[in-house]
């Protein structure tokens, strides 16, 4: 008697921690059902989407912004500082950034690492960077009568271009005639009802098989941008989109930034006279884009340090330097020219120095490297 | 069940009917902390935990380093105090402080047992859940008060080797002072949350051995395993959901913007771990045969 009730005690008491996980869980898998699910939304068409999303009102929102690209490069040295804006960052792994735009000329993004914080900060005809980890700001100068930056180049390093904004603003850029345009079932981005529309290059020359891009139901913002290889059409090689999102306008003091103490400063004052430098890097001439759509391919020349730094590992530096990383990663092609392939971007090195890029395959680079 | 209540409160032994005095609970757990901080080991670690930032304070001030060295925040040090608070939880938190909170926690229910103590202290009118109460209040009481010392020794040493300042945040926007502290307070009371996790654990561990050595190993174990989990690439879904994993989330405060719902989610996700580990230490203690 006195046996089975104290066995009948003892099961009573190990239902408490029983319990309590499953109340966590049910705490946990609720909200998440909830944000789960397709929406039912009014039909729409691709092309009124795409007008929609090319015509948006929406001047001014806040969100925050992860980024993961999956183009099959290793890790790169200096990658585990998530918070770093260098491209060779961004092109590795999944990054978290807080986005604040307010009007063309307003914008701030701040990329997050764990106890670090790399910042971008656009108000009028300044542009300012700040790293927390190496504490250098820098200080570019806009051209005071176009402190949007419109007219100029786009630079492939803007930290802008991990962004949906960024990056749908350049893909919708490529659409050329014979696009695909369709839609996809209707999904929910950061709590928001989207539409997704789907954007299939149909050239043999690119290396994207579709885009996916998720558009706002009522305010027509592109939430999230997933690029899908030609190759391996199962998961996005690369993907941006929001996690939360506010279209409140952002405060005034989020664009205001005054230099920290102690932190270095450099200043690149592209103001007057050096509109055509829109990468900022002086004696380095501004790339050109060859081509449009799908296939356009950007050709620069690189200063003769960072041809160095791409070129054969020199042993100068030890441990796993990039240049080694990268120079396992070239392919030489039979002419002498060097090939950096990826899931998505290739760039070809041409003997002679001249670097073409693009999501394109490697015989459009070859091309459009012969032919210049 | 309730036909045989009566029954059962009649056979009860005058542990359970014992009426509870007033401050009883008071005087076990001021017990408690007596005998937890009367303990030398206790005494010592806390004494190491004071070191740390004492070190970095000194090795900043003897040498400057440079932009990017070391530890995060150590070249912020030699221009502003505070940062030494920051400096030094970073640096303690991998191991110095689960390591007091796994010797606290593992000894806390084990050491008892291990020493024979145990079935006395059941034997006071105490009933085993408050005695769990009793101990797990005494463990984080212990965990608070270890990074405490980190955090005032930090920003004692820190204010006189090299004064306080108004504060550069993450983002590089700078706050008053004021603003400065206040946030310091608040990643306090997060790494404090944060640990409470892994002191929680250390209870549970606890009531599963006699043997102390191998609870507070264990307890200590469980914060390694985790960290070296949170390191594979492969885990990377799951990792959010470990334990250590957020415990350098006090990073948001120091940002411009902090992100409240991302502190409350991770904080909610320690406390959660704290609910199942106190609720699985509490069914084992209620289950379990006291023979020593």
């Amino acid at each position: 008697m006195t046996r089975t009730r104290r066995s009948l005690r003892r099961g009573i008491a190990w239902t408490a921690p029983l319990a309590t996980a499953a109340v966590i869980g049910v705490a946990v898998a609720v909200p998440m059902a909830a944000s789960a699910g397709t929406p039912g939304l009014a039909g729409t068409t691709p092309e009124a989407l795409l007008a929609a999303l090319r015509t948006t009102d929406v001047t001014h929102l806040s969100g925050q912004v992860e980024e993961t690209a999956r183009l099959g490069l290793p890790s790169l040295p200096g990658q585990d500082d998530t918070a770093s804006l260098n491209w060779q960052t961004l092109v590795t792994g999944t990054h978290t950034g807080n986005l604040a735009v307010d009007g063309p000329q307003r914008q701030r993004l701040a990329l997050l690492g764990t106890l670090a914080e790399s910042d971008v900060v656009h108000n009028g005809s300044d542009v300012w960077t700040y790293a927390s980890s190496t504490r250098e700001v820098t200080h570019v100068v806009l051209p005071a009568d176009r402190p949007d930056g419109a007219g100029t180049t786009p630079d492939p390093g803007d930290p802008m271009n991990a962004t949906p904004l960024g990056a749908a603003q350049h893909l919708l850029a490529a659409i050329t005639p014979t696009t695909g345009v369709s839609m996809a079932e209707n999904t929910r981005v950061a709590g928001q009802d989207a539409y997704a529309l789907v954007l299939t290059p149909e050239d043999a020359g690119s290396t994207i098989g579709r885009v996916v891009i998720a558009v706002d139901a009522t305010r027509h913002v592109p939430l999230r941008v997933q690029v899908f290889g030609a190759g391996a059409p199962a998961d996005p090689v690369f993907e941006t989109g929001f996690t939360s999102i506010s279209y409140d306008r952002p405060s005034a003091a989020t664009f205001d930034f005054s230099v920290p103490a102690g932190a270095t400063v450099t200043t690149r004052d592209r103001s007057t006279g050096a509109a055509k430098q829109p990468n900022g890097h002086t004696g380095t001439p501004a790339p050109t884009v060859l081509g449009s759509g799908w296939t356009s391919v950007v050709e620069f020349t690189p200063g003769p340090g960072a041809l160095a730094a791409l070129g054969p590992a020199t042993g100068a530096q030890s441990g796993r330097s990039s240049t080694e990383l990268l120079d396992r990663l070239l392919t030489v092609q039979p002419n002498g020219d060097r090939l950096l392939a990826t899931a998505l971007v290739n760039v070809l090195l041409t003997s002679d120095g001249r670097v073409f890029a693009g999501a394109v395959q490697p015989s459009v680079l070859q091309q459009a490297s012969a032919t210049r | 069940m309730s036909s045989s209540e009566p029954v059962a409160a009649a056979a009860a032994p005058p542990w359970r009917t014992a009426p509870h005095l007033p401050g009883a609970f008071r005087r076990l757990y001021a017990g408690e902390m007596r005998l937890v901080l009367g303990r030398r080991r206790n005494q010592a670690l806390l004494g190491v935990l004071a070191v740390v930032p004492l070190v970095i304070g000194v090795a900043v001030r003897l040498s400057t380093p440079r932009n990017g060295d070391g530890p995060q925040f150590l070249s912020q040090i030699a221009g502003n105090g505070l940062f030494l608070v920051f400096t030094a939880l970073t640096v303690a938190l991998p191991f110095f402080l689960p390591l007091v909170v796994g010797v606290v926690a593992g000894d806390s229910i084990a050491g008892e047992a291990g020493t024979g103590t145990l079935r006395y202290l059941l034997a006071v009118p105490v009933t085993r859940g408050r005695l769990l109460a009793v101990k797990a209040l005494g463990v984080a009481s212990c965990t608070a008060l270890a990074v405490l010392v980190v955090a005032l020794v930090g920003l004692l040493a820190g204010a006189v080797l090299f004064g306080l300042h108004d504060v550069t945040l993450l983002s590089g926007d700078t706050v008053s002072l004021a603003d400065g502290l206040l946030r310091t307070v608040g990643v306090v009371v997060f790494v404090v949350v944060a640990l409470f996790g892994l002191a929680a654990g250390g209870l549970f561990v606890s009531t599963l051995t006699e043997n102390a050595i191998a609870a507070m190993a264990t307890t200590i174990g469980i914060a390694v395993f985790s960290a070296l989990l949170d390191a594979v690439p492969e885990l990377r879904p799951i990792a959010g959901a470990l334990l250590t994993h957020h415990w350098l989330g006090f990073g948001e405060l120091l940002r411009t913007a902090p992100d409240g719902g991302a502190l409350l989610r991770w904080s909610l996700l320690h406390l959660a771990y704290v609910a199942v580990f106190l609720s699985l230490a509490w069914a084992r203690l209620q289950t379990k045969d006291v023979t020593s």
